[in-house]
């Protein structure tokens, strides 16, 4: 029999079947001995190396001994090793690891190191290969929680071989590979059957043992992200420099910023300008300082490099100022200040992170202005209702988008030229407490550092007009000083409030509020006027007492704003593996297929909540996601991370096994999880500036008639979910509600190696004379999704979801060249979905009730 | 049937016995022969023997110019030292610089100049007699000229490859036999030639035994066997097959030893088993798969009223062996009745050996071989 491929040896009956096993090990290697000048030269017997590295560093592999710094030499044949370290200094000196490659197989063979055409090693006969190596997905507890495959290789214990080895060399977190291969095909034609990292070894008299798991076990890593202390320049106090700077994804909502030039307690806040302070004296003399705009009596000051606090007694002018006491240092000019607050300062606390990475900033032209309230442009991409978007100086709200258009709640004042920029704004809805700020006016931000800046005025724009009572203030030109008539200006007012004569446009900032009748000012009034006056009293930021909020957009895929949006499930799941160091076993084929399945928008931020210095795992939150999306992140066939949208696709490329192909069946169904009511969660906010709240939620909510009618449960499910949108959330909820209401079939099939290409999430059709008939299925027959596979070399075991016979139920767009459900055959049945009735049947056949459901 | 040989002192598994090999892969290194599992195979790396009868090159660096003569330096080399020889050769008696080389890919050997003309005078050259050309894969049947690099017509990995076991001391020697792994196959080519040698010193120009070794196809095994004892203290396996398409010669087990015989032959009504390892499972409804294993063979010999120096002999055999170290056994070496190697087997001897009393100091006995890889 002639073999070319895999394929045609999965096809015979009788086959030997052998597997292959590589398996990697390292180890520091020491006993250098000078071969040539720096070249040192070590016995090595192992026939391949993956890397040798030096501290860390990887030398580069060469052929031949006259080696330049950083590289070595494998000479096979002699059976030395040469190198030559990074700073050619003697090795024995320095970290050199190595990691190399043992081979293994279940009989005598023969072949290249590499399965290719490389040079050939002999597998030793070794490997024992009667277990399977499983990939699984948890569809029990319902959908998309990856598990992580795993498997032991087990060797026999030849002690020759084994025992200077198993404990001298480092296993642990090596990789291995095991293949299924037959002597008659090419040695290309190796299947992978799995590939992961060693977690346990095993050791008795006559066998070695280790336990692997494959890639998902990485994902048990927390999402990378960078620390606070990382950051660079940030005024923060010491227990947020292990806060987060936080990864955000998507549409969020209600998000809090991380404040970034706090005024710290030890050291407090460095002012404007230097002073020369005199021992003995309370009087300080600024250079450069502005002290009527940013010291206020009560506040406390530290000089140079003084350890004691003066505090402030008078503010005079913007240079002069004086102390409550003589100052007890050194006399000198050119002395930094800095400064604790007796109250919170506008110029303090204004900068905020956003984000450890540049933020999406959509943006567009104009190609033509069809009205002051519609443009067309030339992309609408990550334009949405609700919108603000940026044309020239004016910012509007998007009403709607349609085609290449974008319509406007309101009328511009300027029709834009075309080929002008229209930006989407990448931070609106800032709100400090429930206090809405304003673009420009109150706020600017740089969506490519994710830095957001208050104005210095912006707690006074947005604070609320009070008519000052009692009494009457009297402003006077060029004056600072505010006479009170009738007043109690002590309990009234405070510095850092604004008043202003009613009627007139100015307001002056409150320095000092010196009796019940007489305020001091920072800058001197521009009229004179007594009257009714007015007082602003604005909330000044400061962390803890004040609460910065925004929607924002999160990342991109290169990292810069004007880079493809994260918005999606599978591009979320994607970057956390490419953050995670994984990009290299991802299917970006699986992906891409999967983001067009996965529409829905969703907000994610990690972590969740400002100043958190834990951040979830990898697998964690690709779990929510899945949760969110009905996605499932998994290894496939090729051990590659693929992603996949559970979707009711006709499969394409089913794999059917029958009778013969079947060595035992079993079903197992489990009805614990039915509910009646299903709720998803969705839309989080951090901070809900409306309720003044953290942590808020929306909630849709779906009940099924079936398990209400017949099931008679009471039973709620809760998804906590990274949707955003009320639609989508009620869709979701919708379909938990369907998977929810009828029990889920496991099929456990064992078969020999018809089944071990397939891969988890794949769709498998089981033909079998005592399987029975479900809803909307045929006569023993099935169609489920794979949520469990184990692969060995000599046979597979599935285990088939039927994710409460969704696969039958839901309905599929079929050809309009399908037959009529009344004429079609049991395949078009198994495979098309069907209009039903009124009444949610076919042909008015009640086995088919329940069949027609949208998806 | 003339005799029973039992091959249960394989010379390559004691300790003292020192075993070389001319060249070696280093994935298949020659210690892997004192291993028992028959995937422990000898590669051989490529070996070349340069002396007065091979180490001319008779070359011309222009058209009609004078004809130049390179002397390679008599030695043992590897290819690559051997690249190095030729092109120091080659550069000491002309004015050009060199370039050889050795592919492993190919086998083959190319010789290029750094000037514009170059012509190889394997046929027509002065020294043709004694030129390094077939040594290298150029046959002597014709010149290389009219280009500037040549690679050779044939694969040419060794002029000889050679295993050689120091004994330690004069050792009887009666019984040679060669195993390969029943998944693998001989890797000596039908053109190549193995000869076993055995001399006093390691000497091998005129060796006292020098005997021609040939591939059993049907029963896919090479054995010799000795009417009497040759005793010598060292023996070699001497290997050429330079033109090997496998681009190696491959030496997989081998026993060499002094064979243990009892002085009675079994009794008639010994048994021949063949035994299918493979391992089968059927469907609910009947439909078969299997996983193939290799057919391994069983031999059971019945020996009726052993004398009690036979039963000393065979306890003797059994202590040294057990079950655990690999023998072999031939059945009629000296083919009176059968073909040599029809019931010779390489494995175990079954892990139980029993005696019972027939009479007197007389005590029947089985004797069981089971193959093994």
């Amino acid at each position: 029999m002639t073999l070319s491929t895999y394929s045609d040896y999965q096809g015979i009956e009788a086959s030997e079947k052998l597997g292959l096993v590589i398996l990697e090990a390292a180890q520091r290697l020491m006993g250098w001995v000078v071969h040539s000048g720096s070249v040192y030269k070590i016995p090595f017997s192992y026939q391949s190396i993956v890397s040798l590295e030096d501290s860390g560093v990887a030398l580069s592999e060469v052929s031949t001994t006259s080696l330049s710094a950083g590289e070595y030499y494998l000479d096979r044949s002699a059976g030395y090793l040469y190198a030559r370290t990074s700073d050619s200094a003697n090795p024995n000196g320095k970290f050199l690891a190595c990691v190399f490659r043992l081979y293994f197989a279940s009989g005598s063979v023969t072949a290249p190191h590499d399965l290719s055409t490389g040079y050939e090693v002999e597998w030793l006969p070794l490997f024992k290969p009667s277990q399977g190596f499983t990939s699984e997905l948890d569809n029990q507890n319902l959908l998309g929680f990856a598990i992580e495959g795993s498997g032991n290789l087990t060797f026999l214990n030849d002690q020759e071989f084994w025992a200077p080895k198993f404990d001298r060399l480092y296993f642990e977190n090596q990789r291995a590979m095991v293949y299924s291969w037959h002597r008659d095909l090419a040695i290309t034609q190796a299947k992978l059957l799995f590939r992961g990292r060693v977690q346990t070894k095993e050791w008795d008299a006559t066998k070695v043992r280790f336990g692997c798991k494959d890639l998902m076990n990485e994902l048990r890593a927390p999402v990378p992200v960078s620390d606070m202390s990382d950051y660079g320049g940030a005024l923060i106090p010491p227990s947020m420099n292990t806060a987060k700077q936080r990864l955000l994804y998507g549409y969020l909502k209600g998000l809090v910023p991380t404040n970034i030039t706090q005024e710290l307690e030890l050291t407090g806040y460095t002012i404007t300008g230097t002073l020369t302070a005199t021992s003995g004296s309370k009087t300080l003399t600024g250079s450069g300082t502005s002290f009527l705009a940013q010291l206020t009596p009560g506040d406390e000051l530290l000089l140079g490099s003084d350890t004691t606090w003066y505090t402030v007694d008078t503010v005079t002018s913007d240079t002069a100022a004086t102390l409550t006491e003589n100052y007890g240092g050194t006399t000198a000019a050119g002395k930094s200040i800095r400064l604790k607050s007796s109250h919170p300062k506008r110029y303090m606390n204004r900068i905020h992170l956003i984000a450890g990475h540049a933020l999406k900033e959509p943006a567009t032209t104009v190609v033509y202005g069809v009205s002051l309230q519609r443009l067309e442009v030339a992309s609408t991409s990550d334009f949405l209702p609700g919108d603000k978007v940026l044309v020239g100086s004016e910012i509007m709200t998007v009403d709607y988008v349609t085609g290449a258009y974008v319509q406007f709640t309101g009328t511009l004042v300027s029709m834009p030229s075309v080929g002008s920029t229209i930006t989407n704004l990448s931070i609106k809805n800032v709100y400090l407490n429930d206090r809405l700020l304003t673009y420009s006016r109150d706020y600017t931000y740089n969506a490519a550092t994710a830095l957001i800046t208050l104005d210095s005025t912006a707690e006074f724009n947005v604070a609320p007009v009070k008519i000052l009572t009692p009494g009457t203030l009297s402003f006077t030109n060029t004056s600072r000083t505010v006479t009170g008539t009738s007043t109690t200006l002590k309990k009234d007012v405070k510095p850092g409030d604004w008043v202003r004569r009613q009627g007139q446009s100015d307001w002056f900032e409150v320095l000092t509020v010196d009796s019940e009748t007489q305020l001091t000012l920072r800058t001197a009034a521009t009229y004179t006027s007594s009257g009714t006056s007015e007082l602003k009293q604005p909330e000044v930021y400061k962390p803890g007492s004040v609460v910065l909020s925004l929607d924002c957009l999160g990342a991109t895929e290169n990292g810069v704003k004007t880079g493809t949006f994260i918005k999606t499930g599978a591009q979320v799941v994607k970057d956390l593996l490419t953050r995670a160091g994984l990009s290299a076993s991802i299917n970006t084929s699986a992906f891409t297929t999967a983001q067009g399945d996965s529409v829905h928008k969703l907000g994610i931020a990690l972590p969740p909540k400002v100043n958190d210095t834990k951040v979830a795992s990898i697998r964690d939150v690709i779990n929510r996601i899945n949760l969110s999306i009905f996605g499932s992140l998994f290894v496939g066939e090729d051990f590659e991370l693929e992603y996949s949208i559970l979707s009711p696709k006709k499969p394409a490329g089913l794999l059917a096994l029958v009778e013969r192909d079947v060595l035992e069946l079993s079903v197992t169904s489990d009805s614990s999880k039915i509910v009646k009511t299903s709720r998803v969660r969705y839309n989080r906010k951090e901070y809900d500036s409306a309720s003044g709240t953290s942590d808020v939620y929306s909630e849709a909510t779906k009940t099924s008639d079936m398990t209400e009618y017949l099931g008679k449960t009471t039973k709620e499910n809760l998804v906590e979910t990274y949707l955003v949108d009320d639609t989508e959330a009620q869709i979701i909820a919708n379909r938990w509600s369907f998977l929810l209401e009828l029990a889920s079939s496991v099929v456990k099939v064992r078969t020999k190696m018809q089944a071990i290409r397939s891969a988890v999430n794949d769709k498998v059709e089981v033909s079998h004379e005592k399987l029975y008939d479900r809803l909307g299925s045929s006569v023993g027959r099935k169609v489920a999704g794979v949520q469990s596979i184990s692969r060995s070399v000599g046979g597979t075991e599935l285990e088939l979801s039927d994710l409460s016979n969704a696969f039958s139920r839901c309905l599929i767009i079929a050809p309009n060249s399908s037959a009529e459900y009344a004429s079609a055959s049991d395949d078009e049945k198994l495979y098309n979905g069907y209009i039903t009735d009124t009444y949610g049947m076919q042909d008015n056949d009640p086995d088919t009730h329940g069949t027609n459901v949208i998806w | 049937m003339s005799q029973l040989r039992i091959g249960d002192i394989n010379q390559l598994y004691q300790s003292g016995v020192t075993i070389s090999a001319s060249s070696a892969d280093a994935s298949f290194p020659v210690s892997n022969l004192s291993k028992y599992g028959l995937g422990k195979v000898w590669r051989s790396a490529g070996n070349f023997i340069i002396n007065s009868t091979n180490n001319k090159i008779d070359f011309k660096e222009s058209g009609g110019g004078a004809e130049l003569h390179a002397t390679l330096t008599s030695a043992t080399y590897t290819p690559t030292t051997l690249a190095a020889e030729i092109k120091s050769a080659l550069e000491a008696a002309g004015g050009e610089t060199y370039t050889v080389s050795f592919s492993t890919t190919t086998g083959k050997w190319t010789i290029t100049t750094g000037g514009s003309y170059l012509s190889l005078l394997w046929n027509t050259g002065t020294n043709t007699a004694t030129c390094l050309g077939p040594s290298i894969g150029f046959p002597s049947s014709g010149d290389s000229t009219g280009n500037t690099t040549y690679t050779g017509t044939n694969v040419a990995l060794h002029t000889e490859e050679r295993i050689t076991f120091d004994l330690g001391s004069a050792t009887a020697i009666d019984s040679l036999a060669i195993f390969h792994d029943k998944a693998s196959s001989w890797k000596i080519s039908g053109s190549g030639s193995v000869k076993l040698q055995g001399n006093a010193s390691a000497s091998w120009s005129s060796p006292s035994v020098d005997q021609t070794l040939s591939y059993d196809t049907t029963y896919k095994t090479v054995t010799h066997f000795f009417s009497g004892d040759q005793t010598y203290r060292y023996w070699s396996l001497k290997i050429v097959d330079p033109t090997n398409t496998n681009l190696y010669v491959e030496i997989p087990k081998v026993f060499l030893c002094k064979a243990t015989q009892l002085t009675q032959m079994p009794s008639i009504g010994f048994e021949v088993e063949r035994v299918d390892r493979s391992k089968k499972i059927e469907t609910e409804y009947g439909h078969r798969y299997s996983d193939i294993y290799p057919e391994l063979r069983r031999i059971r010999f019945a020996y009726p009223a052993l004398s009690a120096a036979d039963v000393a002999t065979l306890e003797a055999v059994w202590q040294r062996v057990r079950s655990v170290v690999p023998v072999f056994v031939a059945l009629d070496p000296l083919a009176t009745l059968y073909d040599k190697d029809r019931f010779v087997l390489h494995g175990y001897l079954n892990d139980e050996l029993k005696f019972t009393n027939s009479f007197y100091t007389y005590f029947d006995s089985r004797i069981v071989f089971e193959e093994a890889q």
